[in-house]
């Protein structure tokens, strides 16, 4: 058995249905950029979604269960700080933003290697790709996209990252001058 | 201090002094004079890398932005500026002319479609091993080149010899932001277009979209023109635009645009030119939204009967 067979089924409902964040910040329910929760969702759903569990080969590699390791720590320390909101004790919040300086890189590093395994699968059954011709001239080969992919996930981790960084000082900060009052 | 001159008190938007003791300026000392100063002072700014804006009024809202120290206009008689008085710097960061910009932003898309029709053979069959490669290009496919060719060299012609831009540089940010759009699209556009499995479209449907985009092209060029003419003077200010058909929509140079790439579209018809076009509409939107509001506040009572895409919007 493996992490995947065990909690597969509930990740993929909670990941799927987390785009709830995505929305809460178009609405303006919460004060977080829309592009930075679009961004995290879109590539956590993608990794889960359209290349795991489309490729069963992969769900008993040890990346997949390091990936939800990771995800799985970050969560369970985020949503009690959104829960508990004012009343969140300051361990809490200093975990939370301080517990992604290394679960953020391990994840990613995990997608990547989720998404490199897949490479050749993906090739061989020409995976969500269009081919020409056809009257509206269009192509997709999904192999190359995600290649692409992984040759820009670097930039597009770091600028993620840095927000964190960004965010960690602002919110510890805060904390720290909320306490002197 | 020195008759004849004012020291005014830089600051930053933190209230944080940049120029300790002040910066000294003549009475009659107009903003270009006063960011001479500044650049002497601190040379790590040119000007066209000063912004500077008048205080923010003690507990305004973090949004609210100073009234900004326009081009040429004087300190003293257009701000009421005098000794003692506070002015707010920002570094705009690294500029680079709009010139610049624009060439090298126009000058890609015509490296990066081109070798797609010429290179046919050698990309399609040779490198990537499809057939149909070396069979002759297509009438459709032709009238792409020249016309997507045409219109990037229309636009560098332009910009050497009509535009006149309001202002002189542009973050240097924007460089590769705009060349990356350009650039990618112009060669994913070509990919596509110049293919060896290109579907085209029915013969009378290829040249109503050329016709309408070879209007369009000249509309947009006749609108550059009659703009360029309003700033025939060498000013950099702001005319309202009545001639032509700027009588009817604000932003007749952008509909012009739009509907060129509607036209280059129908003709081709991929799905990639279609993104393009989206893309560059909605940003024209944005920017004719702006522009229309712009117009508004500087010539009162200014209306037309459309912003920017007749007969929608």
């Amino acid at each position: 058995a493996s992490v995947y067979a065990d909690a597969g089924w509930y990740v993929r409902a909670f990941q799927v249905a987390s785009v709830l964040e995505v929305l809460h910040a178009a609405f303006r329910l919460t004060k977080s950029p829309v592009s930075a929760a679009l961004m995290q969702w879109v590539g956590r759903t993608h990794v889960l979604m359209a290349v795991t569990h489309a490729i069963p080969e992969l769900q008993s590699t040890p990346a997949a269960g390091v990936l939800f390791m990771a995800w799985a720590l970050t969560e369970v320390i985020r949503y009690p700080t959104y829960a508990l909101s004012l009343s969140c004790p300051r361990w809490l919040n200093w975990l939370r933003y301080t517990i992604f300086i290394p679960l953020y890189p391990i994840g990613a590093l995990s997608e990547m290697k989720l998404m490199y395994d897949g490479i050749p699968t993906m090739r061989a059954n020409q995976m969500y790709s269009i081919t020409l011709p056809n009257a509206l001239n269009f192509g997709f080969d999904y192999t190359t996209f995600v290649t692409m992919l992984l040759v820009a996930y670097p930039f597009l981790f770091y600028s993620l990252y840095a927000y964190m960084f960004i965010q960690r000082k602002k919110k510890l900060a805060l904390i720290q001058t909320r306490k002197e009052d | 201090k020195a008759p004849g001159t004012m020291k005014l008190k830089i600051l930053s938007r933190s209230g944080r002094e940049l120029v300790s003791g002040g910066l000294e300026v003549k009475d009659g000392a107009t903003t270009d004079d006063l960011k001479a100063a500044f650049a002497a002072k601190k040379p790590k700014y040119p000007p066209s890398r000063q912004r500077f804006t008048l205080p923010v009024p003690e507990g305004a809202d973090k949004k609210v932005r100073g009234v900004a120290l326009d081009a040429g206009k004087s300190l003293s008689k257009d701000y009421g500026l005098q000794t003692g008085s506070k002015v707010c710097f920002k570094d705009l960061g690294p500029q680079v002319p709009y010139a610049v910009v624009f060439l090298a932003e126009y000058a890609g898309p015509l490296a990066c479609y081109l070798p797609f029709y010429f290179l046919r053979k050698e990309i399609y069959g040779d490198t990537m091993g499809l057939s149909g490669a070396d069979a002759p290009m297509l009438l459709v496919q032709t009238l792409a080149m020249l016309f997507h060719s045409g219109h990037y060299l229309k636009r560098i012609l332009e910009t050497l010899f009509v535009h006149h831009f309001s202002h002189a540089t542009m973050p240097i940010a924007n460089l590769f932001k705009n060349c990356t759009y350009y650039w990618c699209f112009a060669a994913i556009m070509s990919y596509f277009i110049n293919h060896p499995q290109y579907t085209p479209v029915g013969h009378s449907q290829m040249v109503a979209g050329f016709a309408i985009s070879a209007l369009m092209q000249l509309g947009n060029l006749h609108s550059h023109v009659y703009q360029s003419s309003l700033r025939a003077d060498g000013s950099k200010t702001y005319k309202e635009p009545k001639g032509g058909l700027f009588r009817y929509v604000t932003c007749a140079n952008y509909t012009c645009e739009i509907y060129n790439w509607v036209g280059f579209n129908i003709a081709t018809q991929s799905v990639w030119g279609w993104v393009f076009a989206l893309c560059g509409s909605a940003q024209m939107v944005a920017w004719a939204n702006a522009k229309h509001r712009r117009l508004k506040k500087l010539f009162p009572g200014f209306s037309r009967a459309f912003k920017i895409l007749p007969p929608f919007y």
